[in-house]
């Protein structure tokens, strides 16, 4: 409060004007009568007074502070968003260097023979090192690009899915029961890019059939509190408990995931995907027992 | 012997010029290679290749810019740009500027064979690059993006119309799903070719095309689509 001298000056002009007129020589008397009830009356006004004027001043303080916090909140979102955009840009950067490179490594493999196994090495190392990169960066990319919405049934969303992986794997294709809502009604199409969101749902179910390798893949699909969620359970492998902060980070791998090929981008693309719609991933996770990955779609 | 094919490659790099043109004499071809935009200009005109290979970011003049100057003299001589972008927009950014085909840095250089073979098979077969072209009562404006199945006009989702596109401009060949991803999508996360098979439904349904039977669009078994309808000028 800078104005606390308001509150000051009757006090000071009061003084000010009551040394005057004692100097002056006033010495007359007033003599008032009051009746005790209304003594009462004005004692209750005065604290009720005093009450509202620290309430008044509390609440002002509040929206201050919460006015400065709305600020730091806004200020660091734009913060994350700008942090986004530079790793973004880093990423195209990098890709955009190396594609020479690795353009001039795979054509000098490729002028020296397929036959010689040293330069065939050179060229799958070349090509592996090409796809991260671009992989990279197309994930960079996904955080921008336009969505190309459509009404999407997510029920035939996941039985195509699933009957994809069925048929690249027959093996977890065998394993995985749907359980899908249906009563009293259906889940709703949702508004989505269908070809991300498939995208998506194929990392989920993909992720569960490599990392269990027995046991049922349980696919999901219900409505929950104005969201389509989808979850995806396996009894697998699971993640350690020291790996599920940076689980969804870019390149993050499990320490018990070594031995099976993977980027470590396909959860944050799917994370990605499903932020992009509004949505949010769950991740729950037990070494030794399983994981279920859960995304929210909402449907409005 | 018959005369070997004249391709001319067009680039700054000289580290992807030297391997590139060694690997492609090897597979039969007779290669020359130009620095810029402009050297590869004076290239054409001091001795008329078959084919050019030309990157798109070089120095003094760049490839689209070649491209538009090569169209003005030779409206025919097919080219193949190099791509430092995987964005769909920078695919029919290449093709409106009138080069045959693309590919993206960093390829793999078999494939770029394997295009270059195709575009020369096109090229001698004259599939027209007008703007306006049929298959039979199939219309397509590639200007306005418009689309009539007679005189009836469709309503294509922005992809299923950008795939449509690019099979009328390619008849006859098969294309792997994996490639339609890369080219029209921008993306080609391995799982995610049966987003093609999404729009290529679509056309289907919305061209009344039966898969079984097609006038259209016929599925290349374990491969991916060709478009079979004879493409011409409109």
């Amino acid at each position: 409060m800078r104005r606390w001298w308001l509150a000051v000056a009757p006090l000071a002009l009061g003084a000010l004007l009551g040394g005057v007129v004692a100097l002056l020589g006033e010495r007359r008397m007033i003599e008032v009568a009051v009746a005790i009830p209304l003594v009462f009356v004005v004692v209750g006004a005065l604290a009720s007074i005093v009450i509202a004027v620290v309430l008044v001043v509390r609440r002002a303080r509040e929206a201050r502070i919460r006015e400065r916090e709305g600020a730091r909140a806004a200020g660091s979102a734009a913060t994350i968003v700008l942090e986004r955009e530079r790793h973004r840009r880093f990423l195209a950067r990098l890709d955009h260097e190396l594609k020479n490179p690795l353009t001039a490594i795979r054509a000098t493999a490729a002028a020296a023979g397929t036959a010689d196994p040293h330069w065939s090495l050179v060229d799958s190392q070349a090509r592996r090192l090409s796809d991260l990169v671009r992989d990279l960066r197309k994930l960079a990319e996904l955080e921008t690009r336009p969505l190309e919405r459509e009404s999407v049934d997510l029920e035939a969303l996941i039985v195509e899915a699933v009957d994809a992986l069925a048929a690249r794997d027959p093996g977890a294709g065998g394993r995985i029961r749907l359980e899908i809502t249906r009563v009293p009604w259906p889940v709703p199409a949702v508004s989505a890019d269908l070809d991300l969101l498939s995208l998506a749902v194929d990392n989920v179910l993909g992720n569960a059939a490599k990392y269990s390798s027995a046991g049922p893949i349980e696919v999901r699909l219900r409505e929950e509190a104005g969201a389509a969620v989808i979850e995806v359970a396996d009894s697998g492998r699971g993640i350690p408990a020291a790996d599920l902060p940076q689980v969804f980070d870019e390149l993050a791998r499990a320490t018990n995931a070594r031995d099976v090929a993977g980027s470590g981008l396909g959860l944050t693309l799917v994370q990605t995907v499903v932020e992009r719609h509004g949505g949010s991933v769950s991740l729950r996770s037990v070494e030794g027992s399983g994981s279920v990955v859960g995304l929210r779609i909402p449907l409005a | 012997m018959t005369e070997r094919t004249r391709l001319l490659i067009v680039d700054d790099d000289a580290a992807i010029t030297a391997p590139l043109a060694s690997f492609f004499e090897r597979s039969g071809y007779s290669v020359r290679v130009a620095g810029d935009g402009q050297e590869g200009l004076d290239e054409v005109v001091r001795e008329k290749p078959d084919l050019v290979v030309s990157d798109v970011l070089m120095p003094r003049m760049d490839g689209r810019e070649f491209v538009r100057r090569l169209r003005e003299s030779d409206p025919w001589l097919p080219v193949i740009l190099l791509t430092q972008v995987g964005e769909s927009w920078e695919r029919s950014a290449a093709l409106d500027e009138g080069a045959d085909d693309y590919l993206n840095k960093p390829f793999d250089p078999q494939e770029l064979l394997s295009r270059i073979r195709a575009v020369l098979r096109r090229a001698t077969r004259g599939v027209p690059t007008s703007q306006r072209i049929r298959a039979g009562e199939l219309l397509l404006d590639r200007t306005s993006r418009r689309v009539w199945l007679g005189e009836r006009e469709l309503t294509l989702t922005p992809k299923a119309l950008t795939l449509l596109e690019f099979l009328m401009t390619h008849p006859q060949e098969a294309h792997s799903r994996e490639r339609l991803l890369a080219g029209l999508w921008g993306f080609d996360f391995a799982t995610s070719s049966r987003a093609v098979d999404h729009r290529i439904a679509e056309l289907r349904r919305v061209l009344a095309d039966d898969a079984a039977n097609p006038r259209f669009i016929d599925t290349a078994q374990g491969l991916g689509y060709r478009f079979v309808a004879q493409v011409v000028a409109a």
